[in-house]
């Protein structure tokens, strides 16, 4: 019986197209609207998960490992289905990316958006002419005319995908959820690369499904401790299973690949739609921001509505970002009283054996 | 006219007398104490008896490896980069690319064939800080495992199903190997897990050079037949070539070495 | 009768003695004029930085220095801070003092550095910070740290990865004017137009000696060591706008001049001409010491010297400005550096690069592996990429790195 009420039991999401007319995107900075207005469907790259190999010729080993597994899908052709992919300047890590991708792959499409760390009005300003310019190169590669409605159009899809989302992410503020964490993890990995009409009918019938149990009030009553995550990129579940596993519930997360991703909504009536998308998509409080105030108002305000018992931190070696923040925010989550968990590993898919016995432990201190 | 080559590593002390035409005389391996003048007496004494010579019969001698400016005895010092190139080239006429994992560092190597058929070193790299694609790594896996570091080889040779050893990073990969030894899984498949491991570091290191056919292996940790396997597994369909005595392939490179200062005193 | 000292007094105090020794210590070589009265300016600067009354303003690399200079203000950059500690032997403490805060071994030691000298409390304070995207994400994170601990404001300037692209300059001009009226107005500090325009100029003239002197050291034999000139990291001082700089750069060229003249080389026998990219290591001279003097291997230039801007005009002080930092090489598609190092190569007839790859450097060690390879394929000069620390000696092991440097030395004589 639990298993018909997943969100991967659902027709739609298993009668999802082939992988025609994709474009690729690495950060969840990139406007999804453009892509969508260019005619093409989005697809996250999530790097290959397989041990670099080909990505040494390019770049160092002590190197974010989200950037090395995705140079390493590049280079032995697992994204070649692709018809161009956009790179962001999000970190030094992805911006060289950029020169690895286009030397090493020379017949991709490497597409490259420019992006301040501050949302203050010159970087609103920047941003807007930085995404003027991804919108333009991608009308010249692909022939296409990205015109005000195709783009508007986009928008009201892609905040539907985001209000679905943050509908089904606030059942977990209750204590009977609907859903594991793990598999909020999935499910909006899998939003993010599949076609949006086809995602939004998904999200509504699983969310349909999930109010309906409610309704008959057969909800079972979740225990253990209430876990945030965040921290670098994941690409993979495994992690956030463990936990959970482990007897402790992750009800939120300061992810991309989960609640970053439908932070905010973009405005549906806007004069300028490029200038509604530079607005909405420069004021994601992510760790790369200097608007470091913002950023801890969201959070600190995340882990008081999803009643928070305690807070993992993940990062991957040599993610300086993160690296940089965890310090810093652990101080502040202390005195605040929340109790923190900080796991560096090698890449997402790394050996679990290890983390178990921290992960336990801090489970049990949370009990 | 002959030449000694004398290779003061880690672990391995080697040295090899060579005569006029490159031709190797007699050869010893012997452990590297800590007093590396006496080691490399005594390995030149050895080395000497086999042949049937004496000191005098040298006409130069050339030292390598990590203790090159410790051997009293030596004309000259020459890095075991340019002694590897040497003799892998002696070895292997074709090679382009040397592949050499010692105790305590690995190093890829390019080189070009000069017209005269010399070696010539073009480019190389050598491991970091990490020890992780050196023979020391081998060293503290035998240690957790509970074998002899010598038989890793032949056991992995046993293995049915090699287990995957995700990190990188000695510490990790400690932990990792008793965190499965723990799950009872067979201490073959992990070796055999673990020679993976090794080959992907020093391949991270080879892909930083050109890495051109045909590729020689040398250096001590190449005696373990596991660790060659999984080499030419990832560097396939690349012709990698197994000297059968690959430890002494920096002796006799400096060997080779000495005999063109000879050539060079005399004229 | 007891004074009691003020913690501002205190440090500056105990960092006037660490630089002074620093001054003393003995060199392998005797130092230009134009060298020494560089040292002095920078301990010039350190401790008007202490001082009660001065406007301190924290800075990353490629914060023009200009503009802090025309509100009066003392530019620090405050990496330079970790390096001058790793010279008195102090850095490890303030590296292990921030590796206890949390930070990781991986990341840079310069901010580390910074991070745990802030901990120890031992930092002139800051009245403002000017943060910016390049060299790296660490500059703008840690600032932001900075920013709450020392309760000033910090700025971030975006500088667009297209440097060469429409509207970049604009972009960058704009940002300055913003930030410099901004920390004008929070300071009480007074901005003129004249006096940016001013301090332009005088940025103006340090550079054209500066440049000349660079140029001079085109001459074979070399006449300047690689060991002193590094020091002057010319592109990325904090001197620019500063009239000291003038006068350093005025000295070094005339000593330059006369070295050449007289026929004074830096090494006897010159056998090769290295280009060396990145900073250098901090806590001793050994290296060079080994590479110029024990073999003869002159470091003819370096990196960081490379002036790539054209003069400024003093009348359009703010675009002239954008454009001099978005000249730099180090911005952009790696592209751009693989031909600057090509110029250099060229100008300064390089037989060999010597890349220097610090564990925790993203920002350069991303752009090794295709620096390398593109010039490989222009033409077959080695290029070694050294793996070492520039301010913390704790990995450091001078065998390891002297038999990487014979290796390197053996290509070299090979060709």
């Amino acid at each position: 019986m639990e298993k018909q009420r997943g969100f991967f039991d659902i027709d739609e999401v298993n009668s999802s197209a082939g992988t025609d007319g994709r474009i690729g995107f690495l950060s969840i900075n990139v406007p999804e609207e453009l892509i969508i207005a260019a005619g093409r469907t989005p697809f996250r790259v999530c790097g290959s998960e397989k041990p670099a190999k080909l990505a040494n010729a390019y770049l160092p080993k002590t190197f974010d490992p989200y950037v090395l597994d995705s140079l390493e899908g590049a280079l032995d052709g697992t994204y070649s289905f692709l018809d161009g992919v956009i790179i962001a300047n999000i970190s030094d890590g992805h911006r060289r990316l950029y020169d690895a991708w286009r030397t090493g792959a020379p017949s991709a499409k490497v597409f490259f958006l420019d992006i301040p760390k501050s949302s203050d009005a010159l970087g609103l300003k920047a941003f807007n002419l930085f995404l003027s310019h991804l919108k333009r190169d991608l009308e010249k590669t692909f022939g296409v005319e990205i015109t005000d409605e195709k783009l508007k159009e986009a928008i009201h899809i892609c905040n539907t995908t985001r209000t679905l989302l943050t509908k089904l992410s606030e059942k977990r503020k209750s204590n009977s959820i609907p859903f594991t964490g793990k598999e909020f993890f999935e499910m909006t990995k899998w939003c993010q690369s599949n076609d949006k009409q086809t995602v939004n009918r998904a999200l509504k019938g699983f969310l349909e499904k999930c109010e309906k149990v409610e309704s008959n009030g057969s909800q079972v009553t979740t225990d253990g401790p209430r876990i945030m995550i965040m921290g670098s990129f994941m690409g993979s579940s495994s992690f956030i299973g463990l936990i959970e596993s482990l007897g402790a519930n992750v009800v939120c997360e300061d992810l991309c690949l989960g609640m970053q991703y439908l932070s905010t909504e973009v405005d549906e009536k806007p004069d300028n739609p490029v200038e509604a998308l530079a607005q909405r998509y420069l004021t994601i409080p992510t760790a790369r921001m200097v608007d470091t105030e913002a950023r801890w108002n969201y959070l600190l305000n995340m882990t008081e509505e999803y009643s928070i018992d305690g807070i993992v931190y993940f990062a991957l070696k040599f993610d300086d970002t993160h690296l940089f923040e965890y310090p810093y925010i652990k101080n502040k989550f202390q005195k605040e009283g929340y109790p923190l968990l900080f796991i560096e590993a090698e890449n997402f898919v790394t050996n679990l054996g290890q983390i178990e016995t921290r992960v336990q432990a801090f489970t049990e201190m949370l009990v | 006219m002959i030449t000694a080559g004398i290779d003061i590593g880690s672990v391995s002390t080697e040295v090899v007398l060579a005569g006029e035409e490159n031709e190797i005389l007699s050869y010893v391996v012997l452990p590297s104490q800590i007093d590396m003048e006496k080691t490399a007496n005594e390995a030149l004494d050895a080395a000497l008896e086999r042949a049937n010579l004496t000191k005098e019969n040298i006409d130069y001698t050339v030292a390598t490896g990590y203790g090159r400016n410790n051997v009293p005895f030596a004309d000259k010092s020459v890095t075991e980069i340019t002694c590897h190139a040497q003799g892998a080239h002696h070895f292997f006429p074709n090679t382009r690319t040397i592949i050499d994992i010692g105790g305590q560092d690995s190093k890829a190597i390019a080189i070009m064939t000069r017209k005269n058929n010399k070696a010539k070193v073009v480019d190389f790299m050598m491991n970091d800080k990490c020890a992780a694609g050196t023979g020391r790594f081998l060293e503290v896996m035998a240690g957790v495992l509970d074998v002899d570091i010598n038989d890793m080889g032949t056991l992995s040779q046993k293995s049915s199903k090699e287990t995957s050893i995700s990190s990188m990073c000695t510490v990790f990969a400690e932990s990792e190997v008793i965190s499965l030894i723990h799950q009872k899984l067979p201490k073959e498949d992990i070796i055999s897990g673990l020679h993976s491991a090794i080959a992907r570091k020093v391949l991270s290191l080879v892909q930083r050079v050109p890495i051109e056919e045909e590729i020689t292996l040398t250096g001590g940790v190449m005696k373990n037949i596991g660790v060659c396997e999984k080499l030419k597994e990832e560097l396939a369909p690349k012709k990698v070539n197994l000297p059968d005595e690959p430890q002494i392939a920096g002796a006799l490179g400096a060997a080779i070495i000495a005999k063109k200062h000879v050539a060079v005193q005399t004229n | 009768m007891t004074v009691t000292e003020t913690k501002r007094q205190q440090q500056k105090r105990y960092f006037s003695d660490q630089f002074q020794n620093r001054m003393k210590r003995p060199r392998f070589y005797s130092p230009l004029k134009g060298s020494q009265a560089r040292e002095r300016a920078m301990y010039k600067l350190f401790m008007e930085s202490f001082r009660d009354t001065s406007t301190v303003v924290w800075k990353s690399t490629f914060v023009p220095s200009e503009i802090i200079y025309a509100i009066g203000g003392v530019p620090l950059y405050i990496e330079t801070f970790s390096a001058m500690a790793a010279g008195v032997d102090m850095c490890t403490d303030m590296l292990t003092a921030s590796e206890n805060q949390g930070f990781s071994r991986d990341s840079c030691t310069f901010l580390r550095g910074v991070l745990g000298a802030s901990r120890k409390d031992i930092l002139p304070k800051p009245d403002a910070l000017i943060s910016s995207s390049y060299y790296c994400d660490g500059d703008p994170m840690i600032f932001d740290i900075f920013a709450e601990e020392y309760k000033s404001l910090h700025h971030y300037l975006h500088i667009p990865f297209f440097s060469e692209g429409e509207d970049a300059c604009d972009l960058v001009a704009d940002q300055l004017e913003e930030i410099t009226l901004s920390i004008a107005r929070e300071t009480g500090s007074e901005f003129s137009r004249d006096k940016l325009s001013e301090t332009i100029a005088i940025s103006n003239e340090a550079c054209n000696y500066f440049k000349k002197a660079m140029d001079l050291r085109k001459h074979k034999p070399s006449p300047m060591l690689g060991c002193e000139a590094i020091d002057h990291i010319g592109s990325i001082s904090q001197l620019w706008g500063s009239k000291s700089f003038v006068r350093i750069s005025k000295l070094l060229c005339e000593e330059l001049e006369e070295r050449i003249e007289k026929g004074i080389s830096a090494v006897e026998d010159e056998q090769h001409r290295l280009l060396w990219c990145h900073l250098r290591p901090y806590y001793n001279d050994e290296i060079f010491q080994y590479l110029e003097i024990e073999h003869n291997a002159v470091v003819a230039f370096e990196m960081v010297n490379l002036i790539t801007w054209d003069e400024m005009d003093p009348q359009k002080p703010f675009q002239s400005l954008a454009k001099k930092l978005l000249a730099n090489q180090s911005i952009g598609p790696y592209e751009r550096m693989s031909r600057w190092i090509s110029t250099m190569i060229k100008e300064y007839s390089i037989d060999g690069i010597i890349w220097m790859a610090p564990w925790g450097c993203r920002h350069f060690n991303s752009l090794s592996q295709m620096v390398k390879e593109s010039l490989r394929k222009e033409g077959d000069i080695p290029f070694y990429i050294l793996d070492l620390e520039c301010v913390d000696k704790r990995n450091y092991s001078k065998e390891q790195v002297r038999t990487r440097l014979d290796a390197f030395l053996e290509v070299l004589e090979d060709k």
